[in-house]
């Protein structure tokens, strides 16, 4: 029976608001949101079953399209799991060129989601200021990789490229500059009243939440809890690195979005202690002619911190083919982006749909694999 | 410019004078976010553009809709003085251009009640929230100024704030045209009161439905809409102006102050909004009306 009260709505597939290419239809009592109901498969394109049709030479290039927003934690992640089976070392100053890789990725990624919370949100001045700045990283990237977005640069074994002449220095003023702006953030966005109205004391998690749907990166961070995939699992050069993980106490889209700011300060600190310590030598261990050599039979979990948490993957070879024989993906977004929706978002007007897609980073590409 | 031709033409000065607006507005805006935005001519193009294409209606009453916000906007530039010439004048026409104000939004809300599109009925809804927030004080600073000069006529209006600055009534009414501005930003649609487009949660509200012919039809009432909005800044606190250049820029200046603060603004929510409006304004008004009433009434 159709209830008279309610007006159905969709936010997406094609929508202004919409994180990508994903449906939430939404049943409403005036502004309040009385029901959810996510739609995904409008982005699907198998990269899993693709993924154990290719050899893992192939793969290298396919990874980085499964989350558009931040593609170096897959490359990392995939690397990772094939040295693990195959025990392949990776040389020290691989590991730090990948630290600084990911770690200038996690700055690219904040100001990308940034940006879509202004967007958002409608202050489309700091929604310019955070995508153009975002290019000078992008711009490092071009210089050491070849490619702004997808760098396929990272491949098992260590990295393509060591890097270039001068590029050090290139990322200390790169790191400067990001790091003046960031007061201009604080004037214009965090200290701005109507986007602390609405984001303050809306949308809280707290403990219940991040038990029942396995919260972690900043979502966790937010509420108190010290989850950071870098200190727990240890792994590329981290180890190496002293900082410490920043919580808040409020669990709300305000101290979210203050948790991923103070996050840029942690990375350039991350960056400029990983560039002062840099090792020298080789780049890439064991140059092995992937169409020939079979990796053995094992499996494998590795997970990297992306910046809304845990980001894993689980692979399997049999030991009879170059190919995998699976691979599952499994990011942060797949419960905020479904069931958590499902649960928070009821009772809240629609004007906290956009702060909720934007604060809990919900990456529809990463869900709809 | 005088007699008939100037009353068959003032409509398309205002709507050339609200688009040239558009145009630098985009460009300001621009040049705060760091990039180098369209060509000023851009909303222009985009009318004409958009008069020349096919469009969908739902039936008459949205026709009607369409056409009613247009008269509406358009009514509105005849009771308003384009510099020194008053077109419209009458005893108490400040007092009837309150009630015309209100014809163009719900011309609005009559074209999207057919189209039955939940976007644009949300979309309208906050709109006509958003009105009953901002009349309140609309009404309160009109009423004041009215009772200051003792006369609901622009004529009067205008000649009190002549010889000088000094007379202007920002400056002799200081309150009251900072609750004018205020409430001007809601009804220009401007960040952050610009809750009824939102594009982020309801996808532009009430002109989702509007396509082609219609939708140029709303930039042209946008256009003349801004018009009005400055254009009434202008007469009720900065004095009209003498010649068409000083109309302009002393239209373009509160424009410009306006779009600086919308650019830097977040959303805000509708409720917010009104209860904004209920209170702060209206308590600088009623101020307002103790401060320069006062002495009239003890």
């Amino acid at each position: 029976m159709v209830d008279e009260r309610k007006v159905e709505l969709f936010i997406g597939p094609n929508h202004p608001g919409a994180a990508g290419n994903s449906c939430m239809h939404l049943w409403l009592e005036g502004d309040i949101i009385k029901r959810v109901e996510p739609e995904y498969g409008f982005l699907h394109r198998a990269f899993e079953k693709l993924m154990e049709h290719r050899n893992l030479m192939q793969n290298v290039s396919i990874v980085p399209r499964i989350c558009v927003p931040e593609p170096d934690i897959n490359e990392d992640v995939y690397c990772r799991c094939i040295e693990d089976i195959c025990d392949i070392e990776v040389p020290d100053r691989a590991k730090y060129i990948r630290t600084i890789v990911l770690e200038l990725a996690r700055i690219t990624a904040t100001f990308l989601n940034l940006g879509f919370m202004c967007g958002g949100l409608g202050i489309y001045t700091v929604m310019q200021w955070a995508f153009a700045d975002r290019d000078f990283v992008l711009d490092l990237f071009e210089w050491l990789t070849g490619a702004r977005v997808y760098h396929i640069f990272m491949i098992p074994g260590g990295v393509r490229r060591d890097f270039p002449e001068g590029f050090e220095k290139k990322i200390e003023e790169v790191l400067d500059y990001i790091e003046r702006r960031l007061l201009d953030y604080d004037r214009t966005f965090y200290h701005n009243s109507f986007f602390v109205f609405r984001t303050k004391g809306r949308l809280v998690v707290g403990e219940r939440e991040i038990k029942k749907y396995c919260l972690t990166g900043p979502a966790a961070r937010a509420a108190g809890y010290p989850i950071d995939m870098r200190k727990i699992h240890q792994y590329e050069a981290y180890p190496e690195v002293d900082f410490d993980i920043v919580t808040l106490e409020d669990g709300d889209a305000y101290s979210r979005m203050l948790v991923k700011r103070m996050e840029i300060e942690q990375s350039i600190d991350i960056i400029r202690q990983l560039l002062a310590k840099m090792p020298s030598g080789e780049v890439l261990n064991k140059p092995i002619n992937y169409k020939k050599w079979i990796p053995p039979r094992g499996e494998s979990y590795q997970v990297v911190e992306s910046i809304n948490g845990e980001y894993g993957y689980y692979m399997r070879f049999d030991g009879e083919s170059s190919n995998p024989y699976r691979v599952h993906v499994r990011g942060p977004s797949y419960t905020t982006g479904t069931a958590m929706m499902q649960d928070i978002l009821i009772d809240k007007p629609i004007e906290d749909m956009p702060v909720y897609l934007s604060s809990f980073g919900v990456c529809p590409p990463e869900i709809d694999r | 410019m005088n007699g008939v031709w100037f009353l068959v033409f003032l409509p398309f000065i205002a709507f050339l004078i609200g688009i040239s607006f558009m145009g630098i507005g985009t460009r300001i805006v621009a040049r705060i976010q760091r990039r180098y935005g369209p060509p000023l001519i851009q909303p222009f193009i985009d009318v004409i553009k958009l008069l020349s294409k096919d469009s969908i209606s739902y039936g008459w009453v949205f026709d009607m809709g369409v056409w009613m916000a247009l008269a509406g906007a358009a009514l509105v530039v005849y009771f308003v003085p384009f510099a020194d010439n008053v077109v419209l004048s009458g005893k108490a026409d400040v007092v009837v251009l309150m009630y015309i104000l209100a014809i163009a939004p719900l011309g609005m809300a009559l074209g999207t009640a057919q189209a039955k599109n939940p976007y644009a009925s949300i979309g309208i809804s906050r709109a006509l929230m958003l009105m009953l927030g901002y009349d309140l004080p609309l009404v309160m600073v009109i009423l004041g100024i009215i009772t200051y000069t003792g006369s609901a006529s622009f004529v009067d209006i205008l000649s009190a704030q002549q010889g000088g600055i000094a007379n202007w009534y920002i400056f002799r009414l200081p309150l009251f045209a900072i609750v004018y501005f205020w409430v001007m930003i809601a009804e220009m649609g401007k960040h952050p009161f610009d809750v009824l487009i939102a594009p982020s949660e309801i996808a532009s509200g009430p002109m989702v439905e509007f396509s082609g012919k219609y939708l140029g039809y709303l930039f042209i009432y946008m256009a003349l809409h801004y018009y009005a909005a400055c254009a009434l800044f202008v007469n009720f606190f900065m004095g009209g102006a003498a010649s068409f250049i000083e109309f302009y820029l002393k239209m373009f200046s509160v424009f410009f102050v306006l779009i600086c603060i919308s650019a830097v603004m977040a959303r805000t929510t509708t409720q917010r909004a009104v209860y904004m409006y209920w209170t702060k304004p209206v308590v600088l008004a009623f101020i307002g009306w103790l401060v320069y009433l006062g002495w009239r009434i003890f």
